[in-house]
């Protein structure tokens, strides 16, 4: 028995060792930081801050080229979304989701769409952990520490700017997603979230100012203005507010002295990324990159050549030019053979001739004459639209084009080597504008949102009934459908916009 | 001198008492042993108890051993009850041996403990070794196909070395895993590929590491009360696999060996080059484009064509050696066993060899304590090519040799590899030099074992206390040179992966027996177990490797850094446990179980989980009034009722984890971040699993002909779903507990011995399953979860409310558009216009007008209405020392499943731009205005998923038809051995089916429940023919 007695301790004692283990049922990521653990350090804060840039180009799946969650915001369609659907570009690829953008045909399955919405708010919710940890971080520095917060509000306020763009109303969230239930919002109403946009570009050009992280792909204080200028001319344009238009031109002005426009030639070249014109751009790189971070300019919008005879390798045409956009151009307009090309001469002399004209603007063929992935950045904002911004809200404050508004709109047609513009009523030079934003801007994400902006229906529907006969543009068309699958999930809280 | 005399007397017959009792004490016993039927028995052990003395009976039956009267002499031989005998003065014994009652004494292995199976009140199925040796080629599990009702095992690939995925009883879960719980001997081991993520084929299977030779039985749990007791793990069903140990007596040795050859089973019928240049320059006419140059002369076309199915399959070789000894005596007994395993794959540039060795030992120290172990070392080495593995292009090595152009050889007149296909940009590569070229390396070392101590502390109590091991060690190794179409885009690429894990598993148990007043028998068990499973893998792969020569052994040559990562992942389990069984009169029987689990995967809020569940059985067969008629002699109902968990996620779910990101400032500055990847969620918890059983067995004719039959409901809640949320919350999915889903069916299992004189034999039993699942409640996600996207189509699987998980949907077909209908009427997609000769789809009532996700239908079901398995033995004795010949004859079938074929997309491309099959000679022109295929179109429009590429997938297959012969005793004496057997085998003989594809029996994206009944540039399942033959010592 006592032998029986001594087992059974032996038991008892096992027993009490595994139950006063409590913590060996504890989880320890060791391969991943835990958000719990996380944003205490001033490095936690430079890591959140520096993981935006990120989610500009790439999404969490950035190593898989075949996942859905690969590409990031301007890797996938946001600059290209606005020429297909509009009177700029043709798609040349049979898949029924870019087909349906380029004729109006939209509707709220698009992948297209449902990928520009999620890409948005990613990069939303990765700003919102900055500005919401970061302040409770200590720092030796407080100006570096704005800066931090300063560069995810410019952020945010991009993201919501042009989520208000493309969509309309959409959840407002200011702050980073805890929980499922948490986030159970509507659609705001669109005048609640310019607010927001405006005081967050407010306070990124007020502390936008630590020197050692300005410029190079990341923003200055001016690139808050310059996008101020942008902001207050489609809010004035849309809510006729002279107050806001005024703002534009202030703003504009404030940006143009610091960031001069050189040739259109050598704008797009590699070796003048950083520099002159450009006020924020995109960084892309592929030669640095772990898996693939070159941006698809050149994939998607050269046509396909033979590579063996000194063609770009990769090379798809997804996209072409319309050919009213190639006649747009005066012949006198360097811009034109910049922009876009219809034939390409190999090395052994032999030309090929496209069935369209393919926009080259983004292929310094010195630089990279292999194309496929490249490392040019793509101009968000630049100095000319700093211009054409003044013009057009001049114009329309006084409806009428002052001196200021025409030598705005003379200074880039200059550049470009035309003469000074003959437009001399509101009407006249309102459109010269509008051609002039076409002709400076092709596939840079402007055209679309140009012709919501300036134009009425019918406007607009004779502009693309030239370029693309046959395609109708619908009065739903102003705003694009939300994602059909939030809208399911969330059983009818998120509304769709009208006509989809 | 009187004394002396006395003296001398009394030593003498001291010396003469002494030496008589010696002699007295030790005579030769002899005898002869014979089975009930008079047949002598050989190879019987016998021993003196107590004792290492012992023999064995020869040839005919007879024995002799040195014993003394009053010595025990213990016999012993399998399948037969022991005899003991006391000896007494009588030097000739003649012992008769009955043969087992096999069926009520058979004893089964449950969770933590052995059972009689007359005593058993849960659902449980046996296979025995013979049975399971029979068709597991590689691995342990593909000998189960079809051996257990409701038990559906799926050859995932044909790729050697591949697994399989188990269902038992239907899926239970969707985004949890839905594999049973692998238990081999005690250690509950790591299952799902043990991979390093570096190939592109499916993950190897770990079960194959074992030798199919080594096991003695597998018991699978099927209802509650059985799997209850692995709690947390035991929802799926738990798989008990139990190694072969030693015996007492003399060494036994067993040698087999086979040599057999694969071929495919299938070839699909693509067309000639001749053929394809006619439906090209048809298809280039249609789309208003040029003509193909390659396609102009057609008198040359004629001439040659390229049949490169044929050229990537070839005939493959398979062999297997092993040699077994189990032995012991009194007091220990051990069983050791090795085995070597080579199989060719019958595509190019594919193999599997694998060495294993293993050891059991069971040692008793004492009269109370015994010590013992189970150890397996296996090592396994094989080649891959590339199969079940999608890219933008098509990248699976049967794609490839489908899509080339016939008119294209293998080789140049220069005897290079001609580089790729020439019908499309960007086109396929060489799949022949792919596979001779390509390499896919995959090295794996296995280690599982335990070791054991247990004590007997009172009569009926034992405590024991065993320590189980599972290791493992991967390697992948890749390398596509720069001069192989799969190395091109990257200029070169190699990829080293390697992974080792290792789970413990600590075990301490107390077990009770004891029958009170002959009445009342109770079985107790209490455990505590803990476990924790950890593995680091690590990364590596680098592009731009110009020279090739080195290939992965030397990766730094690559001047492209593509990945270099590490990893962590673990998890620990601490469970207590307890089970009483209670028996009264050996007619009422009782279980009660209960286990609490402890899991780190589950959030903070609950960690914990309760299990419990109730059995009760009535062996209506031992009642009185049964006892008076003689036909059944054995008649059981079980009822049983219980809770199980599935906890088969990924570690480090319930926390919001963050990612690392990478981002570029200037032209060459790297920033690095951190940036919200997850979304926690501290409530997450198992999925419980709610399962009813309710079965009887019956036996008549003295157990010739027995059924067991099983009908279950399971209903599942709190599924683990990674939920699609409202994508503007920053993430597209976040993990839940949500939802219901649930199981009901049947399964029996019929034994037969219709025919059992003493020339023939015949044994049939068929096994059968039906299970139908239902996803009950799936909250918030009212438009269903969409499976894994295949050729860019999303849409054709999704799991719904109201619908079984595995349901297909696609457009509906709705003929095709004939000349003379009026196209402007036709509904079709948005922004595409219809012509003559394509295929029109039906535009769903009451949706707008034009085809759109609306208009998707259900088209059909991944999962069987049900499964079968039919075995069949003959024996036929030729003779007084003739022997014996035997024939197996075993089927196995699926019924009402349906197989998204997505080859057919490729197959029926009609567009010129890559082989077709034969379908293509079929296509829609004016003079042939079919309904059935559309026209040829060199640029037709993306794939659309309808209801003609969903295909039955029911299949009836000749599993395996053996022949093989019993030499008779006279002539194994000649070659020294105890029985010779040698056999013919034809396996996957045969399969009938309606599906086009290669193989029914496919999955594309293996174990995942969201996307089931895939069928997609897979490895096909190859026919086999064998020789081999069995020698015992």
């Amino acid at each position: 028995m006592k032998r029986t007695y001594l087992y059974l301790s032996i038991w008892i004692l096992l027993a009490g060792i595994f139950s006063a283990c409590s913590d060996f049922l504890d989880e320890e990521a060791k391969g991943s930081q835990v958000d719990k653990n996380y944003y205490k350090t001033e490095a936690d804060a430079l890591a959140a801050t520096d993981a935006i840039y990120s989610y500009l180009i790439s999404d969490a799946d950035a190593y898989n080229l075949w996942s859905y969650h690969f590409g990031g915001l301007f890797f996938n369609d946001f600059w290209e979304l606005p020429e297909l659907m509009s009177d700029n570009a043709v798609s040349k690829q049979s898949s029924p989701e870019y087909q349906s953008i380029d004729k109006f045909q939209i509707d709220a399955y698009s992948i297209r769409v449902a990928c520009l919405w999620r890409d948005f708010y990613t990069t939303i919710n990765v700003c919102n952990t900055v500005i919401a940890k970061v302040p409770e971080i200590s720092f030796t520095d407080e100006i570096k520490k704005n800066q931090l917060i300063a560069e995810a509000k410019f952020f945010r306020a991009l993201c919501y700017f042009e989520l208000t763009r493309f969509f309309g109303d959409v959840p407002l969230h200011t702050g980073p997603t805890e929980s499922v239930s948490a986030t159970q919002i509507s659609r705001t109403p669109v005048d609640q979230i310019y607010p927001v946009i405006l005081e967050d570009l407010d306070f990124a050009e007020k502390h936008l100012k630590y020197e050692d992280r300005l410029g190079y792909g990341r923003p200055y204080a001016l690139s808050a203005s310059a996008l101020l200028a942008r902001v207050y001319l489609t809010l004035g344009q849309k809510m006729k507010n002279n107050t806001y238009l005024q703002n534009a031109v202030e703003k504009a002005e404030a940006v143009i002295p610091v960031f001069p426009m050189g040739s259109y030639e050598d704008l797009f070249k590699l070796e003048n990324r950083f520099k002159g014109e450009r006020i924020w751009e995109v960084n892309f790189n592929a030669s640095l990159s772990q898996g693939w971070k070159g941006n698809q300019f050149l994939v998607r919008l050269l046509p396909k050549m033979n590579t063996e005879k000194g063609g770009p390798n990769n090379a798809h045409g997804w996209v072409a030019a319309t050919d009213d956009l190639y006649n747009s151009f005066e012949p006198a307009d360097k811009r034109r053979d910049i922009t876009l090309f219809k034939s390409f001469t190999y090395t052994d002399g032999s030309v090929e001739t496209f069935d369209a004209p393919y926009f080259c603007k983004y292929w310094d063929r010195i630089a990279e004459p292999k194309g496929n992935e490249s490392n040019a950045t793509f101009p968000y904002l630049r100095t000319a639209e700093m211009y054409l911004i003044k013009a057009e809200a001049l114009n329309e404050i006084s409806q009428n084009p002052t001196k200021a508004a025409k030598d705005a709109l003379n200074a880039v047609r200059h550049r470009a080597g035309l003469g000074d513009t003959p437009a001399n009523n509101y009407a006249d030079f309102k459109k010269a504008v509008l051609a002039e934003r076409r002709k400076e801007f092709a596939m840079e994400g402007h055209r679309w949102h140009d012709l919501v902006r300036m134009c009425t229906l019918e406007e607009i529907k004779e502009l693309v009934g030239v370029a693309k006969p046959g395609v109708v543009p619908r009065e739903a068309n102003y705003l694009f459908p939300i994602p059909n699958n939030d809208i399911i999930i969330s059983n009818g809280r998120l509304t769709q916009n009208e006509g989809y | 001198m009187k004394h002396m005399k006395l003296l001398k007397l009394c030593c003498l017959l001291l010396y003469l008492c002494l030496w008589s009792s010696v002699y007295a004490q030790h005579k030769d016993y002899s005898g002869i042993v014979t089975g009930d039927d008079g047949t002598p028995l050989i190879g019987v052990s016998v021993l003196v108890k107590n004792t290492t003395n012992g023999t064995v009976t020869d040839i005919d039956g007879k024995f002799t051993i040195h014993a003394v009267a009053g010595d025990y002499l213990v016999f012993s031989y399998v399948g037969y009850e022991t005899v003991e005998i006391q000896l007494t003065n009588k030097e000739i014994l003649a012992i008769s041996m009955n043969e087992q009652s096999v069926y009520l004494n058979e004893m089964v292995v449950v969770g933590y403990g052995q059972m009689k199976k007359s005593d058993l009140t849960a659902a449980i199925a046996s296979v025995k070794s013979e049975d399971l040796i029979k068709t597991s080629i590689t691995s342990i599990d593909q000998g189960l196909q079809g051996r257990a009702a409701g038990v559906v095992v799926t050859n995932i690939s044909g790729q050697p070395g591949a697994g399989t995925s188990i269902r038992i009883r239907g899926t239970s879960s969707v985004m949890g895993t839905n594999e049973p719980l692998y238990v081999i001997d005690g250690i509950p081991v790591i299952n799902g590929g043990a991979s390093s993520g570096a190939m592109h084929s499916p993950p190897l299977n770990p079960m194959a590491l074992m030798n199919p030779n080594d096991v003695e039985s597998i018991e699978v749990l099927k209802d509650a009360s059985a799997t209850a007791i692995y709690g947390a793990r035991g929802a799926n069903g738990v798989i008990l696999v139990t190694t072969k140990r030693g015996n007492k007596g003399k060494v036994r040795t067993s040698i087999n060996a086979y040599y057999g050859l694969q071929t495919i089973a299938k070839e699909i019928d693509m067309l000639n080059a001749e053929q394809l240049a006619i439906l090209g320059n048809e298809a280039t006419d249609n789309a208003n484009i040029g003509r193909k140059l390659i396609f102009a002369d057609l008198n040359n076309l004629r001439k040659r064509s390229t049949d490169w199915q044929n050229e990537i399959f070839r005939t493959a070789p398979i062999q297997n050696y092993e040699l077994a000894f189990s032995g012991g005596s009194d007091k220990s007994v051990y069983f050791l066993s090795t085995n070597f395993f080579s199989q060719d794959g019958i595509i190019l540039g594919s193999d599997y060899k694998k060495g294993s060795l293993r050891f059991n030992l069971d040692q008793e120290l004492s009269d109370r304590i015994k010590i013992g172990n189970t150890m397996n070392v296996s090592y396994s080495q094989s080649n891959g090519v590339v199969t079940n593995y999608e890219s933008a292009i098509a990248s699976s090595i049967t794609s490839w040799a489908q899509e080339m152009n016939p008119r294209l050889p293998v080789r140049n007149p220069d005897g290079t590899y001609v580089y790729e296909n020439n019908l499309s940009n960007p086109a396929v590569g060489n799949p022949v030099q792919d596979a001779n070229t390509y390499e896919q390396l995959n090295k794996t070392l296995r280690m599982t074992g335990n070791i054991y101590a247990d004590l007997l502390i009172v009569n009926g109590l034992n405590f024991k206390t065993s320590i189980g091991i599972d290791y493992y060690n991967v390697k992948d190794l890749s390398f596509a040179p720069v001069n192989i179409k799969r190395g091109e885009a990257s200029e070169g690429i190699a990829t080293v992966g390697q992974a080792d894990g290792y789970t413990w598993v600590w075990e301490n148990t107390l077990s009770y027996n004891k029958t009170f007043a002959d009445k009342h028998s109770v079985n107790g068990v209490a455990a505590i177990t803990s476990q924790k499973y950890e593995t680091t893998p690590v990364f590596v792969s680098r592009a731009g490797i110009e020279d090739g020569r080195l290939g992965y052994h030397s990766i730094q040559e690559g001047s492209k850094i593509q990945l270099a990562n590490t990893g962590y992942s673990s998890w620990q389990m601490l469970s207590y446990l307890a089970r009483v069984n209670y028996g009264y009169d050996s007619r009422y029987l009782f279980t009660l179980t209960g286990r609490i689990d402890g899991s780190s995967k589950f959030g903070a809020n609950n960690k914990y989980g309760f299990f419990p569940s109730t059995a009760f059985a009535w062996r209506v067969s031992e009642e009185a009034f049964m006892k008076e008629q003689r036909t059944i002699d054995n008649l059981k109902v079980r009822l049983s009722y219980g809770l199980v968990g599935n906890e088969g996620i990924l570690p480090y779910s319930s926390m919001g984890l963050l990612q690392g990101t990478e981002a570029y400032i200037g032209t060459s500055l790297i920033i690095k971040g951190q940036a919200p990847y997850t979304l926690g969620n501290q409530d997450l918890k198992w999925e419980t699993t709610a399962q009813f059983n309710i079965g009887f067995d019956i036996g008549i004719y003295k157990g010739r002909y027995s059924l067991s039959a099983d009908y279950y409901i399971k209903k599942t809640k709190d599924l683990l779903l990674t939920v699609p949320t409202e994508s503007h919350i920053g993430y597209d999915v976040a993990m839940q507990n949500v939802g219901n889903l649930e199981n009901k069916g049947f399964d029996f299992t019929f034994n037969a011995a219709p025919i059992d004189n003493s020339k023939l034999k015949w044994e049939s039993n068929l096994t059968f399953g039906l299970n139908r699942n239902k996803v009950t409640n799936l909250p918030g996600n009212e438009n269903g979860i969409s499976g894994i996207s295949i050729m860019g189509i999303n849409y054709w699987t999704k799991v719904m409310e109201g619908k079984p998980v595995g349901t297909i949907y696609g457009y509906k077909t709705n003929g095709v558009a004939q000349l003379g209908e009026d196209l402007t009427k036709i509904i079709f997609f948005p922004g595409r216009t219809i012509s003559y000769g394509d295929r029109k789809y039906v535009n769903k009532e009451g949706t707008s007008d034009v085809l759109n996700e609306d208009d998707l239908f259900e088209l059909g079901n991944a999962n069987p209405d049900f499964t079968y398995g039919w075995n069949n033995t003959f024996s036929l004795k030729m003779g007084q020392n003739k022997g014996t010949v035997n024939l197996n004859l075993y089927l196995q079938g699926v019924q009402g499943n349906s197989i998204a074929n997505f080859n057919l997309f490729s197959f029926e491309s009609f567009d010129g731009q890559k082989n077709n099959s034969t379908a293509a000679l079929k296509r829609w022109t004016p003079e042939y205005p079919t309904n059935d295929y559309p026209r040829a179109n060199a640029s037709p429009m993306s794939n659309v998923f309808s209801d003609h590429q969903v295909e039955d997938g029911s299949y009836l297959r000749i599993k395996d038809i053996t022949l093989s012969y019993d030499f008779p005793m006279n002539l194994t004496r000649k070659f020294m051995c105890n029985a010779l057997q040698v056999y013919i085998s034809a396996k996957n003989v045969h399969t009938f089916t309606k599906y086009s594809g290669y193989d029914p029996e496919v999955s594309r994206f293996g174990q995942n429940n969201l996307s089931m009944g895939a069928d997609y540039g897979s490895y096909p399942v190859p026919k086999l023919y064998m020789l081999g033959l069995k020698m015992n010592f």
